[in-house]
């Protein structure tokens, strides 16, 4: 829930009963997760290999966005020359859910020019 | 043989928790500021359950244990080896058990085994080696991925026992653990020392529990809960590995308070055991079972017998089998359905919980030790005064 910005985005996401097997599946992709990126690893050297990056690149980053601030869009968007960074208001980690028309737009936008 | 061995176990808790701890934590694990610990009194802490544990020792109980637990007010023992060390130089007759050294959380088992191999040959074989996976709060507080942690939990499980059995040198090659050179100095006594496992009744432990034949510890749970988990117990031992499990098998962790009488005796531990029930055992739910942590199986079970993060009243627990406490007849009547039964041949308690003063811990150790023992002992022991006794 962290991820939204605006909990009623989430509604489609939620069980229409909180039950022993939605308690189960959400464990079940919880243990997924976890066995994926319960270390994530910091790379130090992700910076200087950002760079290297010189295609037309977009950065769309949640204004809102509490798991990973916009602060980091803001490097990612320094460190890749040909990048253009645009924020999304009124949403958090999951703008596609929450924004899905600006969302698509964007996208949509860039990928025509 | 006896009906019943006696082992005294000590969390060595940190009892002085702040007045508003209730409203402004909600957690004694994890995040709980370390800040609310005083080393200065934590000596006087430790000294005094050192203490305590030696009485047992002097008082006739079988084994003394300790365990380890991290980042918490539950149990202040992160290296319950330490501990162990220290008692190696205090108590003079009992086994001393470490139940037990957290596997999975530890990226060298090596260690593990080098140490318990020590204290085997410091104790003169008196080490009983407890395995345990860890709380769930442990995988936040060292970091590992819970994912793995049954796997890691077996694969140190058999690189300890080689250790401790062959012949050095030799490589070990797991998936989680590497060595070239396993070779440990010194070698335990024991070949090797006794291997206990305590758990929460997950299927999985009691199944690992059963086939190597290691005894398992039910810990903290209702009575029913209990029995459960013994018979599953005794059903793979005689259905999938072939034999039929013993009392010696089965030990039960459960407080026990003894009084004068049963008012007295529920009166006096309600005031004190309760604190590991709502302060001690204080967790949030997130921490308890990280993703990975249990199978679906063992979670469903849990999910289905409900009872987490229940509060239950003191007398809840003590008519749910969780908490023994009453008069020496009464602890006697419960005990014997544990040995009649259910089978189960181990008792597995300690004194000190929350702000119990030390005559109270007396008392019980006292009372346990004079009264409660005999009636399960082939031939009645004749404890004497500790306080007589003391130096």
């Amino acid at each position: 829930m962290a991820s939204f910005d605006n909990l009623t985005a989430a509604m489609p996401l939620m069980p229409a009963e909180f039950n022993t097997d939605y308690l189960l599946s959400q464990y079940r992709q919880l243990t997924t997760l976890a066995s994926l990126a319960w270390n994530p690893s910091y790379d130090p050297t992700l910076e200087r290999r950002l760079e290297r990056i010189n295609c037309p690149t977009l950065i769309v980053w949640g204004q809102n966005d509490r798991l990973v601030p916009p602060v980091y869009g803001d490097t990612f968007h320094r460190l890749i020359t040909h990048s253009e960074l645009i924020k999304l208001e009124g949403t958090g980690h999951m703008p596609m859910f929450e924004k899905p028309v600006e969302w698509c737009s964007v996208i949509r936008e860039f990928l025509q020019k | 043989m006896n009906k019943l061995t006696f082992h005294y176990f000590h969390l060595m808790p940190w009892p002085y928790l702040p007045a508003d701890f209730d409203e402004k934590y909600d957690s004694a694990w994890v995040t709980l500021p370390n800040s609310i610990y005083d080393p200065i009194k934590g000596n006087a802490l430790y000294n005094r359950y050192l203490d305590e544990i030696e009485r047992a020792d002097r008082l006739g109980w079988d084994s003394v244990i300790v365990n380890e637990h991290h980042q918490n007010a539950y149990g202040t023992m992160p290296s319950p080896n330490l501990m162990a060390a220290a008692l190696t130089q205090r108590v003079k007759r009992a086994k001393i058990g470490i139940v037990g050294n957290a596997l999975p959380l530890h990226d060298d088992p090596l260690r593990v085994a080098e140490e318990i191999a020590m204290l085997d040959v410091l104790s003169g074989g008196r080490i009983i080696s407890g395995f345990v996976r860890g709380t769930g709060m442990e995988y936040f507080s060292y970091n590992v991925n819970p994912t793995v942690s049954r796997e890691r939990m077996d694969e140190a499980h058999d690189l300890i026992i080689q250790a401790w059995t062959r012949p050095g040198p030799f490589a070990f090659e797991g998936e989680h653990y590497n060595y070239r050179y396993v070779n440990i100095w010194p070698r335990p006594i024991q070949q090797p020392p006794p291997i206990w496992l305590p758990g929460t009744a997950s299927m999985e432990t009691i199944d690992f529990a059963a086939k190597h034949r290691y005894p398992y510890m039910t810990v903290f749970m209702p009575m029913n809960q209990r029995q459960r988990a013994y018979d599953m117990y005794r059903r793979l031992a005689e259905e999938k590995y072939g034999y039929e499990a013993q009392p010696e098998q089965l030990a039960f962790c459960v407080p026990c308070y003894v009084a004068e009488n049963d008012d007295i005796a529920m009166k006096e531990a309600e005031q004190y055991i309760m604190w590991l029930f709502d302060k001690g055992l204080k967790v949030r739910p997130q921490f308890f079972v990280p993703p990975g942590y249990m199978s679906e199986r063992s979670l469903k079970a849990m999910i289905e017998g409900g009872g987490f993060g229940q509060k239950r009243t003191f007398k809840e627990l003590v008519d749910t089998g969780v908490v023994i406490a009453g008069s020496v007849d009464t602890v006697v009547e419960k005990l014997s359905y544990y040995t009649d039964v259910l089978h189960a041949g181990m008792l597995v308690t300690g004194g000190h919980v929350g702000e119990i003063p030390d005559y109270l811990v007396l008392k019980t150790q006292e009372l346990m030790a004079k009264e409660v023992m005999p009636h399960f002992r082939e031939k009645a022991a004749t404890p004497k005064s500790a306080l007589l006794e003391r130096k």
